[in-house]
Parts: C-alpha cells; sequence; structure tokens
C-alpha cells in the first residue's frame, strides 16, 4: 500500500504532510528527519514517498512524484542504489550495521541523483551505533538524506534529536478504525477492543480473525463476571484457560491490555465519563463492578497492571505474575465487601 | 539540491558570532593573543551550545597568518582553508566511530610528523566519551606531553564518561545552556537575513522550546519555516514542536484544579488527536504547575514568561493551595517517568488524571491542611476540660471529705463508726441513715456474710454501697482478657441458672454489660440507676454472687453501676491513665439517682428468717435464744 501522492498522504497526516510538501517545493528540505509517532501512522510510507518525491526526475508541479519512472519503480520495489532502508529483526541495532551504512556513504554513488537511507525503529539504537551516526548526520555530503523513523522518540540521544527535524505523525484516529471493523462486519466489542490495541488498520485486521483475541477478550469478560461471584476465584478461572494466553507473548500483552482496559472502564464509570467505554456491551456489569470497589484501590490496581505490563518483555516468570495480580485484584473487590461486614 | 540547515548556514565564524559563552570566549581571546595556549583543551557541555563551533574558530584563529590575533580574520589562505576542510593539519576526529584503541595508536604515530601548511595541528576529537578505555589510556601520554606543533580539543557532551587522568591533563570548560535571551538574540539575526517573517511571541516560543540549545532553535524555525514559508505565528510554532497552546493548558489545569476527572480526560484525548505528544502534554503541565508554584511563593520568575501575565493563570494560582500543587506535581513527575519508558503511556496518563482529581485522595490533603486547627482546637478543649475536672474535683472533695476520712478510720475503730451514723448528712442519705439506725444488727449480720472487703465498712453513705474504692481496684487491676471472656460466654449465666431463684436474678444481671474485670471483681453497667440499686441489695447480690459463681466457677464480686455515671469514672481514669499515673485514685460517685442500699434487707429475707426462729421456737421452746 505505497503512498502515491502527497494529497493522498497529507490525508492522513495534515500537519506533516503540509511541512514536507512545502520544504520539497520551496526547496528547504533539510538533510536529517526523524519520523516520530505510533505504529500505522504511515511513517515508512511517508519514508517512501519522499524518497521517491527526492529521486524521480519527473516530478508534477505539486512535488508529486510520477510513479511510473525507472527510479520510482525500483523505490517501490526497494531495489533503488541509491535507497538504504536499514530494519532490523527485533533487536539492537548494531554498531556494524551503521558503520556499513557509513563507509557505503563514503563512496561516490552508483548512480547520480541524492541519496537516502532510512533507519527503522531507531529507538533499538544503541550506545555505540548512535553514537557512530552523530558526526556524519551533523555533515553528510553533498545531496545526502536520512530519515529515523521511532515510536519512542524520547530514548534516542538528545544530540541525535537536536540534529534532526522531527516530524510527530499522530496517531490514526481509533474512531475510525472501529467503525472500518464494524463496517466489515465483526463485532462491536471486538472493534472498539481492538482499536484501543492498535491504530494500524492492518495489524487490527488480522488480530481480529486471530481466534486467541477472540477468545481474550471473551475471558476478560468472563472473569469480570466471576469477579461477583464469592464461590468462584479467578486466579483458577484463569488457570484453566491460561495456556491458550500465556504460549504466545503477544496474546499474553494483548490479554494484559484488555485487562487493564475493563478495570479502566470501571474507574471511567466510576468518575462517571461513560464517552469512552470500551467494553460498551457490558455496562451494565461494570457499573455493578465500579461499586464493588473503591476508586484508590481501582487506582492501585492500575498501577499494579501497568507496571506488569512493562516488565513483560524481561524475561520473568508470567504465569506466576499473573497469578498474583488476579489475586490482588480479586482480593480488591472482596475488600469492599468484607470491609463492610467488619465494620458490624 | 543545494539547501543546507540553517544551523549549518549560521555557524558563527569567529568569536564575536559565538552566542553567548563569553566565559570560554574572552578567556580563549586572551590566552590567543598572549601566546599562552595550551595544549589540551576539554570543552563539555550540552548539545547545541557551540563546542565544535569554538573548537573550530580556535583552531582558525592559532593558525591565521596574523597570529597571534584575538579573532581568526577568515580572509588569509589559513582562515580558509579550514574552514572549507581543505587543509589537513586540522583534524577532525569522530571518536564514535573510531573509538577502539588501534585508532588512537594509529592518530599517536602521526602526531610526531610536523603540519603541512600551517603552524600548529589541531586535533579535534569530538564525541571522546565515546572512547574505549584502552584508547583514553592510550592517548594518556600523548595528551600530557604531544610534540611543540600539537594542540587537542577534546568535546563532550557527557564529561562524566571521561576518566580523571585524562580530565588532569586538559584544560577544562564547561558549556552552559544559552539562555532564551541569547538564543532569541540570534534568531532575530536569522530572521533579518533569510526574510523569514514571524510573530515575536512565536519566536519567542521557539527560543524557550529549544531548552538552551541553539541548534534546537535554528532547526526548529527551519521546521516551522518549511510549515508556513509566508508568514509564521505562535500557533503554527505549536503545532510543529507539539506544544500546547496556553489556552488549552489552562483549560486543563482548571479541571483538575476544579476536580473534574471527565473533563481532563476529554481535554486531554481532544489534544491526542491533534497530534500532541503525551509526553509533551505532561511535561507542559507540569511546567503549567511549576510556574504557578513559582508565581505563588517567589513571584515573578527571571525570564519573561507570558503566562504569568494570564488573567486566568493568576486567578487559578490565587485559588490552589501550595499543597494541592505539590500533590499534582508528585503525580506528574512519576507520570512522565512512567511515559517514558512505557508502550501504554496514554493509560499512564488517563491514571494521572483522574488520580490528581480523586476526590478521595485530595480530602487526604485537605485533612492535612485542617489538621492544624483542629489539633488547636483539641488542646483548647483539653484544657478547659481540665479546668472544669479541677474545679468539679474541688467541689467532690469539699461535699466528701468526711466519707473518705471516716473509710480510713472505721476499719480500726467501731464506736468512732458508730458516731458517723448520726452524722448529720445533708444528701438523700439521710432517709438511710435513719433506716439504718433502726437495724444495726441486722446490718451488722450481713456485713459479716455478704459484703465485699472493699465496702465491709459501715458508713451510711452512698460509698457504702458503690464504693470508689471497688472500682478502683478493678480498674487499676484491669484484665483486658478475663473480661473479653467473659462478655464471650456471657449466656452462661443463664444457661447455667434455670432454676429459681437463680434464675430470675440471672436473667436480668445477664441483661447489663460488662466493663472492666480484675479477675474476682467486675463492674456491670446498666441502663437505669434504679436497677442497680436492686442490683446492688446484699440479698440480690448474694443470689447473684452464687449464680455467677455457678456459671464461671469461682468467686465474682461486682459492682452495678448505671452506664453514664460508669463513662464518667472511666474517662477520669483514662486521663489520669494517660498521664502516666498508677494506681490511680479516683473522685467518688456522685449521683442522685444510686441509693446506699447496703442496709436494705429485703421484706421477703426478714419475712422468711422470722419464720425460721418461729418455727424454731415452736419446736425447740424455749432453749431457742435469738440472737442477734
Amino acid at each position: 500500500m505505497a503512498l502515491l501522492s502527497w494529497n493522498q498522504f497529507t490525508f492522513y497526516q495534515p500537519s506533516v504532510g503540509r511541512m514536507l510538501q512545502n520544504s520539497i517545493q520551496t526547496n528547504r528540505l533539510s538533510h536529517s528527519y526523524i519520523f516520530e509517532g505510533p505504529i500505522g501512522t504511515k511513517r515508512i510510507d511517508a519514508a517512501f514517498l519522499l524518497a521517491k518525491t527526492l529521486l524521480c526526475t519527473q516530478k508534477d508541479d505539486h512535488a508529486n512524484p510520477c510513479g511510473v519512472c525507472h527510479h520510482c519503480t525500483r523505490v517501490d520495489k526497494n531495489v533503488h542504489p541509491n535507497l538504504f532502508f536499514v530494519q532490523n529483526d527485533n533487536k539492537e541495532i548494531r554498531k556494524e550495521q551503521i558503520k556499513e551504512l557509513l563507509v557505503e556513504f563514503g563512496k561516490a554513488s552508483i548512480e547520480t541523483g541524492p541519496r537516502i537511507y532510512i533507519i527503522d525503529q531507531a529507538e533499538r539504537f544503541n550506545q555505540y551505533s548512535a553514537n557512530i551516526l552523530l558526526k556524519t548526520m551533523e555533515e553528510p555530503g553533498v545531496d545526502i538524506f536520512q530519515i529515523l523513523i521511532t515510536t519512542q522518540i524520547n530514548s534516542l540521544l538528545k544530540t541525535i534529536i537536536s540534529r534532526s527535524q522531527i516530524l510527530h505523525f499522530r496517531p490514526i484516529d481509533k474512531c475510525q478504525i472501529k467503525s472500518d471493523l464494524e463496517k466489515e462486519g465483526f463485532s462491536p466489542l471486538l472493534s472498539s477492543a481492538v482499536s484501543e490495541y492498535t491504530t494500524n488498520i492492518d495489524m487490527a485486521r488480522e488480530m481480529v480473525e486471530n481466534p486467541l483475541i477472540v477468545d481474550s477478550v471473551q475471558l476478560v469478560i468472563e472473569m469480570a463476571r466471576s469477579l461477583q461471584i464469592k464461590e468462584k476465584s479467578i486466579v483458577l478461572h484463569f488457570k484453566e484457560k491460561r495456556s491458550a494466553i500465556l504460549g504466545d507473548m503477544a496474546i499474553t500483552d494483548f490479554f494484559l491490555t484488555m485487562l487493564t482496559l475493563f478495570l479502566k472502564d470501571i474507574l471511567n464509570y466510576k468518575v462517571r465519563y461513560l464517552d469512552l467505554l470500551v467494553f460498551t456491551t457490558e455496562t451494565e456489569l461494570i457499573g455493578k463492578l465500579s461499586e464493588a470497589i473503591s476508586q484508590k484501590r481501582i487506582e492501585e490496581l492500575l498501577d499494579k497492571m501497568l507496571g506488569l505490563k512493562s516488565r513483560l518483555k524481561y524475561n520473568i516468570n508470567v504465569a506466576l505474575a499473573f497469578d498474583k495480580l488476579l489475586a490482588y485484584l480479586e482480593r480488591g473487590f472482596d475488600h469492599g465487601i468484607s470491609s463492610s461486614s467488619s465494620s458490624i | 539540491m543545494g539547501y543546507r540547515a540553517l544551523y549549518r548556514v549560521y555557524r558563527p565564524k569567529d568569536f564575536t558570532e559565538v552566542t553567548g559563552q563569553k566565559h570560554i570566549t574572552i578567556t580563549l581571546q586572551n590566552a590567543l593573543q598572549n601566546n599562552k595556549v595550551a595544549h589540551a583543551y576539554l570543552f563539555s557541555g550540552p548539545r547545541g551550545t557551540g563546542k565544535t563551533s569554538i573548537a573550530k574558530i580556535f583552531a582558525k584563529a592559532i593558525n591565521c597568518e596574523q597570529a597571534p590575533v584575538a579573532n581568526p580574520c577568515n580572509i588569509c589562505p589559513n582562515c580558509l582553508g579550514i574552514q572549507d576542510g581543505s587543509i589537513s593539519d586540522v583534524i577532525e576526529i569522530d571518536a564514535a566511530s573510531n573509538n577502539g584503541v588501534d585508532e588512537i595508536r594509529e592518530l599517536r604515530d602521526k602526531v610526531k610528523y610536523l603540519p603541512g601548511y600551517v603552524r600548529y595541528k589541531v586535533y579535534i576529537i569530538d564525541e571522546v566519551h565515546m572512547l574505549s578505555t584502552n584508547a583514553f589510556n592510550a592517548l594518556l601520554k600523548t595528551l600530557e606531553e604531544p610534540p611543540q606543533h600539537v594542540i587537542f580539543i577534546l568535546c563532550t557532551t557527557e564529561p562524566q564518561k571521561i576518566p580523571l587522568t585524562i580530565l588532569s591533563r586538559c584544560q577544562r570548560f564547561d558549556f552552559k545552556h544559552i539562555t532564551v535571551g541569547e538564543i532569541l538574540m540570534n534568531l532575530h539575526e536569522v530572521i533579518r537575513k533569510e526574510e523569514i517573517v514571524i510573530d515575536e511571541d512565536a519566536l519567542e516560543q521557539i527560543a524557550i522550546f529549544a531548552e538552551g540549545g541553539l541548534r534546537d532553535a535554528q532547526s526548529l524555525l527551519d521546521q516551522v519555516h518549511a510549515y508556513s514559508p509566508e508568514y509564521i505565528k505562535l500557533d503554527d510554532v505549536n503545532q510543529v514542536c507539539g506544544a500546547i497552546s496556553v489556552e488549552k493548558q489552562i483549560d486543563m489545569a482548571k479541571a483538575i484544579i476544579e476536580m473534574q476527572p471527565t473533563r481532563a480526560i476529554q481535554s486531554m484525548n481532544e489534544l491526542i488527536i491533534e497530534g500532541k505528544e503525551l509526553y509533551r502534554i505532561t511535561l507542559n503541565l507540569l511546567d503549567f504547575f511549576r510556574n504557578m508554584l513559582m508565581f505563588k511563593n517567589v513571584g515573578i520568575t527571571g525570564v519573561a514568561n507570558s503566562i504569568l501575565s494570564n488573567e486566568q493563570f493568576i486567578q487559578l494560582a490565587k485559588m490552589t493551595s501550595n499543597r494541592r500543587i505539590f500533590f499534582v506535581l508528585d503525580i506528574l513527575i512519576k507520570t512522565l517517568n512512567d511515559i517514558k519508558w512505557s508502550n501504554s503511556p496514554k493509560l499512564y496518563l488517563e491514571l494521572a488524571f483522574v488520580k490528581m482529581t480523586d476526590s478521595e485522595t485530595d480530602s487526604e490533603a485537605k485533612w492535612i491542611d485542617s489538621m492544624e486547627k483542629i489539633e488547636n482546637r483539641i488542646d483548647q478543649l483539653e484544657i478547659e476540660s481540665q479546668e472544669i475536672k479541677k474545679e468539679r474535683a474541688i467541689r467532690d472533695v469539699q461535699q466528701s471529705v468526711s466519707p473518705i476520712k471516716e473509710n480510713d478510720t472505721v476499719d480500726r475503730e467501731d464506736v468512732h463508726s458508730e458516731k458517723e451514723t448520726t452524722f448529720p448528712e445533708p444528701t438523700m442519705d439521710e432517709p438511710q441513715a435513719e433506716a439504718k439506725a433502726d437495724q444495726p444488727d441486722e446490718e451488722a449480720l450481713l456485713d459479716d456474710t455478704e459484703k465485699a472487703p472493699a465496702t465491709r465498712s459501715k458508713p451510711c453513705n452512698l460509698g457504702n454501697t458503690y464504693n470508689i474504692e471497688f472500682i478502683e481496684a478493678v480498674l487499676n487491676n484491669g484484665n483486658r482478657d478475663d473480661k473479653l471472656y467473659l462478655i464471650d460466654h456471657w449466656d452462661r449465666l443463664i444457661k447455667a441458672n434455670q432454676t429459681l431463684p437463680h434464675q430470675q436474678y440471672a436473667a436480668r444481671f445477664a441483661s447489663g454489660a460488662i466493663k472492666a474485670s480484675s479477675v474476682d471483681k467486675i463492674i456491670v453497667t446498666f441502663s437505669s440507676a434504679a436497677f442497680c440499686n436492686q442490683m446492688m441489695k446484699p440479698s440480690v447480690k448474694r443470689i447473684v454472687r452464687e449464680a455467677l459463681y455457678k456459671a464461671f466457677n469461682r468467686e465474682i464480686d461486682y459492682m452495678a453501676l448505671p452506664e453514664d455515671i460508669f463513662t464518667e469514672v472511666a474517662e477520669e481514669f483514662a486521663i489520669q491513665w494517660h498521664q502516666k499515673k498508677r494506681n490511680i485514685k479516683l473522685s467518688p460517685i456522685v449521683c442522685a439517682e444510686l441509693r446506699d442500699v447496703s442496709n436494705e434487707v429485703s421484706e421477703e429475707t426478714v419475712v422468711k428468717e422470722e419464720k425460721i426462729v418461729e418455727d424454731a421456737v415452736n419446736i425447740f421452746g424455749d432453749f431457742v435464744k435469738v440472737k442477734r
């Protein structure tokens, strides 16, 4: 789904589109950009569009690439010799990768015209690779452009940020994704849950078709229901089903997010902020549960959940961590009942 | 494609063009002028403050044809050559990519060769903090005593990573953040030359947003200029750098201060849809409340800040307490940190908003606020109540000086007590005194059998039945466990006494509440004083004590008291107890409804006794001598 024109891009990201288009037209493009924003905000597409625009020899009046010339087609296929796209396989960007790149740019180019390098997931720079880039970044050779793509600008070096123009890609409106999914025939509950989790429409489509995702949303609701029944422990309930959920890290993360969102719904219900409930179909249940727990308790629980969420990426005993969390959750709801009985 | 970023175009070419850092430029210029140049310098400071630029200017100045000069001429071939990088004697090394020991060895080997074109070989080692430990150590000797023709300039943003041995061999210059005013001056220069049209407040916003880095400021100006090439307004700057407009900030802060989580989260969502970064939102809010704190406590801060003159801001600041601001700041700082490292920052911020507007926690803060007031009031009340207590104690003592004396003496001298029986008593005890006088012998008999040791004395006042010493004894030797045990097993009293006459009294007695116990003595309270009077009658007491014995299998003496009287006594006891007094003496009980019943014998028993005597007389005739 490559972008064809700047107009198309501006539809998704008005402010970034306007700025890039203006820069190209007035010939004020900076040599270094950081494209920053959540996944699914067309950052890579924009980088390729920019590369195409720079390389294309037959641009129209609005700086749109022709899309048919030799340069454009090769950029689309990512085989242009003047375009370097550094991707990495979920690990750190190593020093060698950047060194290779710099050596390449030290040489004369094979084809005439500007050269562009795009580094995806720039937050994965380690200390060495980031520092190597610094000097080249400040004063690269003539007609060299660099684009860093990242989700977390704050994990980049301050010195790198200061050398670049930062373009903030705003998240695609999740209501848009939600309504898209609903139009495609998925249940409203699932659509709103998935649209909370990701703003990437392709990823969202994949997710709603994954039975495990559907199951985990269902499980969250089931567990919430059993919170009302004193005899049923959600820890045990979870134990019966957890093998499917804890098997895959992505699903685990999704499940935890759903659990957090459900609790957040309860909190929102408590503070009477009903516009943005995720589990809209369960309003009654949420209302009941919100009465059985104090606001302070919910805040504590949410803190714990978010803490666990950020710890998930480390090597922890996930099953144990979940058991602990759920036990705590359960006690949170019990607490309301038992404290009132003990006061009698 | 000849465009170069503003920060590359407007790199200073001599010391006069350098923005800020006067303390460094003056020192270096003097050194150049007086030909007292050191062989190694270390420039450290945050990004965009001019480290590399000054290093280059310095390299030019020292090699200028007209040296020694304070400023490079920028017209001689040396200056121009160094400027465009064609003279290879000024060597700019990127320490980050040449950080190994091998590269440094190579450098060390080349150091000894004389410069080719100019007087000095200048090594500018940028990002020097990235050198490996080995590389640093390899450099040490050369750095200490390089050849005459070599000057080292090390530049870094992280001086704490440099070994101390390197630091001690260099002249160190710490670069400071460039102030907003200095950045503004520089930006004015740039917009004049570039013919950029920009509002003054927009320019100021850029300067503030750059956070002390001139490069950031120029880069941002570049960016904003690209965003709206014709005319730059404040809104454009906010749009580009993701800053939040003052109105929005105030809106959000207001919602927080007025405890409206719904509105606060709503305005946050609006900002996100506008494309603002969460981190930036948090930072902005943090700044906002910091400003508020400053405004409230310090007054206007040094930096000219437009928000401080905002009417709404001032109003908000006035209605918010320091404590509340601290509370909000605490949460924001924590959230800022969480957001930085989390992949679900939105949840964190939402949670923070709810926390900040949580009325429960806020009321806690309010409690603390009003704590002092309450404490003051308590202090005052305590003083007052103490005075009242004193007054009452004095009054009581005046009223009951004689009874206390009696109690002390009665045990030793019976005769004495006889006198007391006729002691004129102004209180309601008078009738009893008369009654007692009628049946003195009976009373003596009852004394022996039924009266507790503490109440053995004969005086005809209230202290006789409701003897304060009894209460003192119980309270001073209070046994909490036993009390709880008795309370738990109180129903035994009824279960163990199913026969008359015990049943009747036990059931009545069980309606009371045990207030204190010293194992062999207990205090039981009832709601009515009359009921207590009845329970304290010796005849009743005997039956109840038997019932208690049956129930708990041990001798328990008791005192029945009306609830309110006991509460008073207990309070008096508690106050003294808290004053660390032990073996506490209490003032005697005063109550119009209680009567001294120690002399009263229920008619029933009297009748019974008479019947027994009659029977005995009937059977044994004159042998019977009734001894009373």
